[in-house]
């Protein structure tokens, strides 16, 4: 990879570019594994403003949420490390920062939320407690104030009766109403941060709808800037203003929603639109076969030299196996890391 | 969102993430290499294996290690403190110390190996019938565990031993015995994890007897967490035997089991305190061994590394 | 599809299932969940149904309760005309190999001690379809089908990738030729360039054999993908039945058209269409409200909804839905 996006991205815009709330750049993270080393983040780059949301898509393994708990310094280390990057926020490289001044930046600037609710909160204190503590260390509120806030915060996502929630412990609650509190808490200290790691992927449909609505609300109230990890297309098309496709550890592309969707330049990011089922097919069972991408992803532990998605693309060529293809960008606004995407066939799957 | 909240751990727990991390395809061999290598790649672990090979072997060759029989009467002067000719000194009866702990080492073998084979086998079988049939037959089966688990162990031991009369082979018996209980909860407590799993589901679905439901779905899968108790149930049962040969229960002189060296060395204690101390030093140290192993393979045998 | 005129091959007649719910120190029961609660359906030879729900719906409990992995509470399990609901685990090992089930999870719902040629072979072995060898002659015959190779057959289950091991769990249920196969959730866990091959899988295997498919999900896309007619459930109970295009297309039920204005489309250009939000969460099963259970987040429920609870009628031809205004 020559070049990222990110830095083209403002190497070529005007001097008006405002600089992006969170940038990472060239970010490696491996993990000692028994069969070796894991590459789990290889060169990972990405910008994101203020009042956006940038939407990570990718399949188990991809490094999707290695690359948000990298950035929040929550890599178990060890079997994890960060080998290499930067993360600027704020003008500091939060992989510099010591535990301590990161303690102060996480879920106070930058929040996270996780796909389980339920294990993300402490089972044995109420909901309250949890709230609070967080917003009285952050914020620098009274006791009384701080409640005040988490009260405040319970209303904004629509919980009901938002007083006794407060005194109720997580087990008491449902999954949809532990991930609103999560967004709640996340959002309390008014972060310019979230990431959001499958924050729907392990709640009902309707209840989803819901969380995805509210996001979408609280970003705009904010101006809050949005990283939602995810490997649900329906949520991506829904909600992001820009994707980033990742595939075994590296970006593999990346641009606008409508041209993510519309004219995918990698043969990856065609082969996951063409495997979904899509809602409004109407023809007999059977009369329309989805689209399979054959084989696996690599092991991390032994990634091939050229092209990582080599082995499963029908597209691929003897330039594809011996040599990784540059991240480039192909049409305005729209990167790729692919060297055939010129002769990819008209559509946007396969 | 405090640090609390924070599961940083999950990652590598993470299911969605082993598999790849790890590698698509490994082998079985594999597989068996990477427990052993979890097993010594802790240290406690690998001492306590070493401990324990050490103990086996002693036993094992024990005849060529001793310089004397075990039994030999004035093998040296009465009482004398260790030196070059005889290493732990000798006893009452000028027995060579050196050589009845090593032929002791033959006895606390086949304590923990026979005493843990009762409880084990015993106690599996009852915890994985009351767990697999449920109804009437879990609750009597279970409830009576339940009652035999409210006394000690020594307790039960000792009633067992006064029926049975003392001696190194009742001893074994009724360690066995009196462990039963434990390891018949364990077995239950698992049998119930593992019968609700959608493997166990399935193989009900696919019209399975009671028998194949028993011994290849449920017996496979509760064996390594019961080999982890049983290892550290062997320190155990070393230590209760020679309690009970302490008290005169279990091995009965001149048999040179540790426990009942350390009750006959009594009364030497202010003169000849080796006596005691050699026989105390190989129980402790045999136990610290199979506790240092028995933790070593649960560590190895955690289910985040176990699924993989 | 040869749809028989001898009648559906399962019929299901107001099934019904309840837990008893435990509490207090002493575990004593103090309340029943109504987990499956008055719920009847057909499937015909050759045909998918899907059963779609929200978590908690009871969709599971159907389905293991009709293998009668749970035993049933009340109503009628008929499986070619033959009412199974209140045979012995000797009777039901006799049909057994008629009802076969895939599940969910493909990493628990396969033996970690047997080899997949093992696991595939169990039911052939159970019911003594095959001698020895047959067997694994048999299983390799399976594995070929159902996409696997043959020559990985005495591998472990953790040495295959996780789609790899629902096309054992599929290979498995396929052994023994039965008449139909009640697929749990069985591609909700995959990645979706798995789970495309997947359910490509499973209808190409009911087109080569007839088998019929329970096709439980929560998943509104891949239940239209796949199924001959669909099934919605909210607490237990049936709200809407029909042909999927009927449901689809013109949902009767309100649950239904929250449900489907939910899912989220994968087409950026659609993003601002106006959806059915449904306020609040789904109820406790334990304590669902009274009448039509869906009342309390209906859009439109009036004052009888709260007290009566509606019947499963059919509102249009072929159309059956269960809510007092439609």
């Amino acid at each position: 990879m020559s070049t990222t996006a990110a830095e083209m991205e403002t190497s070529e815009s005007s001097q008006a570019e405002i600089t992006p709330t969170l940038r990472v750049s060239s970010l490696r993270a491996e993990f000692r594994t028994d069969s070796g080393t894991a590459i789990a983040v290889d060169g990972m780059s990405y910008d994101v403003h203020a009042g956006e949301t940038l939407a990570i898509v990718g399949e188990s393994g991809s490094g999707k949420s290695v690359t948000s708990l990298a950035i929040m310094g929550l890599i178990p280390n060890p079997p994890g490390r960060v080998t290499a990057g930067e993360v600027w926020f704020e003008n500091h490289d939060l992989l510099k920062l010591s535990e301590r001044e990161m303690q102060k930046i996480r879920g106070n600037k930058v929040s996270m939320i996780f796909q389980e609710p339920m294990t993300s909160l402490n089972p044995v204190l109420s909901i309250e407690r949890q709230m609070v503590e967080g917003i009285i260390e952050h914020l620098d509120l009274s006791p009384h104030a701080a409640r005040q806030h988490a009260l405040d915060m319970l209303k904004r996502v629509h919980i009901p009766d938002p007083e006794s929630r407060l005194s109720e412990f997580p087990h008491q609650l449902s999954g949809g109403m532990l991930q609103r509190i999560m967004i709640a808490m996340a959002l309390s200290c008014n972060p310019m941060v979230l990431l959001a790691d499958e924050p729907t992927t392990a709640l009902d449909v309707t209840i989803q709808a819901q969380i995805l609505n509210i996001m979408c609300d609280l970003r705009d109230e904010f101006d809050t800037a949005i990283v939602l990890i995810t490997h649900d297309m329906g949520v991506v098309a829904e909600m992001a203003d820009r994707v980033i496709i990742m595939y075994a550890g590296r970006k593999v592309e990346e641009g606008t929603v409508t041209n993510i969707f519309q004219n995918p330049q990698h043969p990856y990011t065609r082969g996951l639109l063409g495997a979904l089922p899509k809602l409004g097919f109407a023809g007999p069972v059977g009369s329309q076969t989805l689209n399979e991408i054959p084989g696996i992803v690599p092991a991390l532990t032994d990634l091939p030299a050229g092209c990582r998605f080599a082995a499963r693309c029908s597209y691929a060529t003897e330039q594809c196996v011996a040599q990784y293809p540059p991240f480039e960008e192909k049409t305005t606004a729209h990167w790729a890391a692919c060297w055939e995407s010129a002769n990819l066939p008209e559509g946007n799957q396969e | 969102m405090t640090d609390t909240n924070v599961q940083a751990t999950s990652v590598v727990a993470d299911p969605e993430i082993r598999p790849v991390i790890n590698g698509g395809q490994r082998s079985g061999r594999g597989r068996t290499i990477r427990f052993m290598q979890a097993v010594f790649g802790n240290r406690g672990a690998a001492i306590g294996f070493i401990l324990v090979l050490t103990l086996v072997l002693v036993a094992i060759f024990a005849s060529w290690i001793a310089p004397f029989d075990s039994d030999q009467m004035g093998a040296g002067k009465r009482l004398s403190p260790p030196d070059a000719s005889h290493w732990f000194g000798t006893d009452e009866f000028g027995r060579d110390m050196f050589s009845r702990v090593v032929f002791g080492a033959r006895l606390t073998i086949q304590v923990g190996v026979i005493a843990v084979s009762i409880s084990l086998t015993i106690g599996m079988l009852l915890g994985l019938i009351g767990g697999y049939a449920g109804g009437w037959l879990e609750k009597i089966l279970m409830r009576s565990v339940d009652v035999l688990f409210s006394f000690t162990e020594t307790l039960i031991a000792l009633a067992a031993v006064a029926v049975l009369g003392p001696s190194l082979t009742n001893a074994m018996i009724a360690v066995g015995i009196a462990a039963i209980p434990f390891y018949a909860r364990v077995a239950y407590s698992v049998t119930l994890v593992e019968r609700n799993r959608p493997y166990f589901e399935a193989a009900v679905a696919a019209g399975a007897g009671h028998m194949r439901l028993l011994f290849r779905h449920l017996l496979p899968n509760i064996i390594p967490p019961l080999i982890v108790v049983a290892t550290l149930g062997v320190s155990a049962a070393v230590l209760a035997a020679a309690g009970l040969s302490f008290l005169g229960l279990g091995a009965q002189p001149p048999s040179p089991e540790w426990g009942a060296m350390l009750s006959s060395g009594r009364d030497y204690f202010n003169r000849a305190p080796w006596i005691m101390l050699y026989p105390g030093l190989a129980i402790m140290i045999t136990v610290l061994a199979f506790n240092l192993l028995g933790d070593g393979i649960r560590e190895a045998l955690d289910p985040r590394q176990r699924n993989t | 599809m040869n749809t028989l005129a001898s009648g559906p091959l399962l019929k299901i007649d107001r099934l019904s299932k309840r837990f008893p719910v435990r509490g207090g120190v002493l575990r004593r029961v103090v309340g029943k969940v109504n987990a499956v609660d008055d719920v009847s359906f057909e499937i015909n030879r050759g045909e998918t149904l899907g059963l779609v729900g929200e978590s908690g719906c009871g969709k599971s409990t159907v389905g293991k309760t009709i293998l009668k992995l749970h035993e049933p509470s009340g109503g009628a399990i008929c499986l070619d005309g033959k009412d199974i609901s209140q045979y012995s685990p000797r009777q039901m090992r006799g049909v057994r190999r008629k009802l076969q089930i895939v599940f969910q999870d493909p990493y628990s719902s396969l033996n970690p001690r047997m080899t997949a040629a093992d696991i595939v072979g169990e039911p052939l072995a159970i019911h003594g379809l095959a001698h020895r060898r047959d067997q694994r002659q048999r299983v390799a015959e399976m594995f070929e089908r159902v996409g696997l190779r043959p020559d990985q057959m005495d591998r472990f289950p953790h040495e295959f990738s996780g789609g790899q091991r629902q096309r054992i769990s599929i290979a498995r249920a396929l052994a023994v030729d039965p008449e139909i196969i009640i697929a749990d959730e069985s591609v909700s866990a995959l990645d979706v360039s798995i789970q495309a091959s997947v359910i490509n899988l499973l209808i190409r295997l009911q087109q080569q054999t007839g088998v019929s498919f329970l096709f439980i999900s929560h998943d509104m896309s891949v239940i239209e993908h796949i199924s001959h007619r669909v099934a919605v459930m909210y607490l237990g109970r049936i709200v809407e039945i029909a042909e999927r295009s009927k449901v689809f297309a013109h949902p009767l039920h309100p649950y239904t058209e929250a449900l489907l204005s939910a899912v989220p489309v994968p087409d950026p250009a659609t993003r601002r269409k106006k959806r059915i939000l449904l306020s609040g969460d789904v109820p406790s099963p334990i304590k669902p409200p009274p009448g039509c259970h869906f009342h309390t987040r209906c859009p439109i429920a009036e004052a009888r909804c709260r007290i009566d609870v509606p019947a499963l009628r059919e509102i249009a031809p072929g159309h059956m839905a269960a809510c007092h205004l439609r």
